[in-house]
């Protein structure tokens, strides 16, 4: 028998907030180490995450999560019932999250009060190329994004010389390889319909719950719309992209790796890389020491992500602030 | 549950090898990617398995299994949220092998809920929730990203030893006023020992906990100390590094003066020693100011600094590093505090007499060939007293810097400067490139007495002189052969409780033919009494 405990929400997403709202009825969908999913309806997920993972637009951070002790989520079992009543998801019937004392966290991250200069955004761009290459998994698809960002004599997409172009790529790498330098041509020829067509080719590509393709394009998709909404820069094909992926993802990769792209395209990224994206977009500069040692915390952070994931995210910014700083 | 099953299908690598293939697939079924790559590398270790393919069922990763001849049609009726693991290898017996192995590793993550493997933390934050007891960080990463691991540990409230160097000097001052803002230690960077409640960190000795607490700069002459404190039947309180940068005029001894004053607050600290190459003069009035002010007597060993500054104090000055321990214990137990003398039961007179009688007319120079840095600095310090001035590749005056390798005339050679540890381990761990300079030294015609230094403790090398023993000996039977005779001249840094065993360590030298003198400051001795016998023949 399911031993009754009650979890206490940390913070949750204005998002699903407003989708617990309806109090919909769903049940445990997937669980994990350190989050369980939730599954309302046919394809609407939600987390439950401890502190550390952070906000997402999906997620409702818990309290009671410890960093990564075993045994987070006693209880927890896939296909568990669910509902949410009166502030309060009920799992099982043993299981009590509640949200009313969580704050609401809004995904739509507040611009940087000031702006680097293009000079500036090359900087962290560079330092963020040298964090994923010391820190970053070999896995995924960071070694085709490099050489695919890797400028050539014909002028094709990328700023300096990215980290580790002429690495050896595996598998993935050589079929995604192609596919992201059709992707990056085309967006820098401004070509709508070719860069629709080049990101879906990438959708549910790669290994990982996430597939590595979904992890690039939301952080990819994720960085031009902000960049575009904070005024850094635009480039025509943006809406066409963003538009586009939304109508067509679906079917085409995992749940989560939808439940992470969704949101995406309007800018809504989890909380960790959208700070990393303010950061390395800003103008402010953290005065902590360890700054100056190249791989910031907040670069850190996504990086450390799952297996793959957080380089393949950190990949994405990278590849959206090349064509950011061409249009600064 | 396997729920379709592949055949035999094409060769893959060579064109010719036969190989079979297996499909697995699980509906509707999540792991988290750490799992799933986790489950690819080890199947794919296994002898005999070409190719594992751990993916989700997308259109895109069914094109990437087809790329690789594993697109089934059983594969290709997977779901984007079916698992799919494709095997490709060898014969029937080795894939049936992987399917299994599969099978247990997926069961078993699911059995636990994922939640019952040890996972490393990734990152100090979690690490801190892991062991939330823990108030302590020890942070070896390449210099570049240590202080920023550094600042993590701080802010997470953590004491810091930092093992890393590289480091920039700005850095290293962020860091350190960051950590004395915070009353947290900054022990480093390039900090290698330090004792903290008893627990050893990094190169240090295992040392019986006592009264005597120690801030030292330098790392050997740090560990020399808290051994011979220990051989003398005393023991330490705490021992905290500062890392070797800490007393230059930049960073003005943040760490030394902080390390004095928690040495002065700490109630079972009843003396405390400093330990440092001669700082600069601003720094060091700081420092001895410092350690004054605690109203706790304490012992000095600036190697080769000017005493009288620091009698000026009403502190104590030791001239080497066994005089700080000698020093250091007495005032422990409230003893006269005698002026240094060369203990006459040691033998170091008649030892050396009867080497030098030993030793061919052609003969005449010492080779110093060191692990510790600040050891090397300590023999050359007596050397020069004794028999002049030494050469080496870190010489007390520049006038006296080594070209090249090999030794020249009187040397001693530090062979855990920068120079030599470029892509090797420091021959404290490693003692590869340390015999390799014995055997060229011994070669000389005209070396007379090896001098080497055999740290151990946690950190070393688990047997440095049954390392060193065997071209001891041979290095003396090739001399010998030659007309010649080669005194080897050692000492043992370290405790009869380190992992190595002091007396286990040094019985094996002696049975390699080689002299164990006390400590460094006694085989230096010893050494340079060997070369003036020689002289005054």
């Amino acid at each position: 028998m399911t031993k009754k405990s009650r979890l206490q929400g940390l913070s949750v997403s204005s998002s699903v907030l407003s989708l617990l709202a309806r109090e919909p009825e769903g049940n445990v969908h997937s669980v994990f180490r350190r989050s369980a999913n939730l599954l309302l309806g046919p394809s609407e997920l939600i987390g439950l995450v401890d502190a550390d993972a952070g906000n997402a637009p999906n997620a409702v951070v818990l309290q009671t999560f410890d960093g990564d002790l075993p045994g987070l989520l006693p209880g927890f079992l896939p296909g568990m019932p669910m509902r949410c009543r009166e502030g309060c998801i009920l799992i099982g019937d043993g299981i009590a999250v509640e949200l009313g004392g969580a704050q609401v966290w809004n995904p739509d991250p507040e611009p940087p009060a000031v702006l680097r200069t293009r000079a500036g955004l090359a900087e962290t761009r560079m330092k963020l190329t040298e964090a994923i290459d010391a820190w970053g998994s070999e896995a995924g698809l960071r070694a085709a994004v490099m050489a695919a960002l890797k400028r050539d004599d014909a002028g094709s997409p990328g700023l300096g010389s990215p980290g580790d172009a002429g690495r050896e790529m595996d598998r993935l790498g050589q079929i995604a390889q192609p596919r992201l330098k059709r992707l990056f041509d085309a967006f820098s020829r401004h070509d709508g319909p070719e860069t629709l067509a080049a990101a879906l080719s990438l959708v549910g590509l790669g290994p990982g719950l996430t597939p590595s393709g979904d992890d690039f394009l939301a952080a990819f998709a994720g960085t031009m719309v902000l960049g575009e909404r904070w005024g850094i820069g635009a480039n025509p094909a943006t809406a066409g992209l963003v538009r586009g992926l939304a109508a067509g993802i679906r079917g085409k990769t995992t749940l989560a790796g939808e439940t992470l792209l969704r949101p995406a395209l309007e800018g809504h990224l989890p909380e960790h890389l959208a700070e990393m994206i303010r950061e390395l977009v800003g103008a402010s500069v953290d005065s902590s020491p360890g700054i100056a040692a190249g791989c910031t915390p907040k670069i850190q952070k996504v990086l450390a992500w799952g297996s793959t994931s957080g380089t393949d995210l950190a990949c994405g910014t990278l590849a959206a602030l090349d064509f950011l700083i061409r249009n600064r | 549950m396997i729920l379709a099953e592949g055949g035999t299908g094409s060769g893959f690598g060579r064109p010719d090898a036969p190989v079979v293939t297996k499909i697995l697939v699980r509906k509707n079924s999540y792991y988290d990617s750490v799992t799933l790559m986790s489950i690819s590398t080890k199947v794919l270790a296994l002898p005999g398995v070409a190719e594992a393919v751990v993916v989700m069922g997308t259109d895109h990763n069914k094109e990437l299994l087809g790329n690789v001849g594993l697109l089934t049609a059983e594969a290709g009726a997977a779901e984007p949220n079916d698992l799919v693991v494709a095997l490709k290898a060898a014969d029937d017996q080795v894939l049936a092998a992987a399917a299994e192995a599969v099978e247990q590793l997926l069961t078993r993550r699911a059995a636990s809920g994922e939640a019952q493997t040890e996972v490393a933390p990734r990152t100090i934050a979690s690490a801190r929730n892991r062991l939330p007891e823990a108030n302590l960080a020890v942070i070896s990463v390449p210099g570049r990203y240590a202080a920023r691991e550094a600042t993590q540990a701080l802010r997470n409230g953590l004491h810091v030893l930092l093992f890393s160097d590289n480091v920039s000097v700005e850095e290293e001052i962020g860091l350190k006023t960051f950590a004395a803002e915070r009353g947290l230690l900054m022990m480093g960077p390039d900090c290698g020992t330090a004792i903290i409640n008893n627990v050893a960190l990094a190169f240090a000795n295992v040392v019986r906990p006592g009264n005597i607490g120690v801030v030292g700069a330098s790392g050997t002459g740090t560990q020399e100390v808290t051994s011979l404190i220990d051989r003398l039947g005393a023991g330490v309180s705490q021992v905290i590094g500062t890392g070797g940068r800490d007393l230059s005029p930049r960073v003005g001894g943040i760490m030394m003066l902080q390390g004095i004053t928690a040495l002065g607050e700490d109630p079972s600290t009843a003396v405390v020693v400093l330990i440092s190459k001669p700082p600069a003069p601003e720094v060091a009035r700081k420092a001895l100011s410092a350690l004054k002010a605690t109203g706790k007597p304490g012992v000095v060993c600036f190697i080769g600094g000017d005493p009288a500054m620091v009698e000026a104090e009403g502190l104590i000055a030791a001239s080497n590093l066994h005089d700080a321990a000698l020093k250091a214990v007495a005032l422990s137990r409230s003893e006269e505090i005698k002026p240094f003398a060369w203990d006459p039961a040691w033998n170091l007179e008649e030892m050396a007499s009867a080497e030098a009688a030993r030793i061919a007319s052609g003969q005449k120079y010492l080779r110093g060939l060191f692990s510790g840095g600040t050891l090397c600095d300590e023999t050359m310090l007596i050397l020069r007293r004794e028999i002049g001035n030494i050469y080496s590749n870190t010489p007390l005056t520049p006038d006296f810097k080594i070209d090249g390798d090999r030794g020249f005339r009187h040397s001693a050679v530090d062979l855990g400067d920068d120079r030599f540890t470029v892509g090797r381990p420091h021959p404290m761990i490693d003692p590869t490139l340390r015999l390799d300079k014995l055997r060229e030294e011994a070669s000389d015609p005209e070396a007379a007495v090896i001098l080497l230094d055999v740290v151990i403790g946690y950190g070393s090398h688990p047997d440095p002189a049954g390392a060193l023993a065997p071209v001891i000996e041979e290095a003396r039977r090739k001399a010998a052969e030659s007309g010649r005779y080669l005194s080897v001249v050692t000492s043992v840094c370290g405790t009869a409780r380190d992992p190595q065993n002091l007396d286990e360590q040094a019985a094996k030298l002696r049975q390699a033919g080689a002299l164990v003198a006390p400590s460094n400051a006694a085989a230096s001795r010893l050494a340079a009494l060997i070369i003036k016998g020689l002289e005054s023949r």
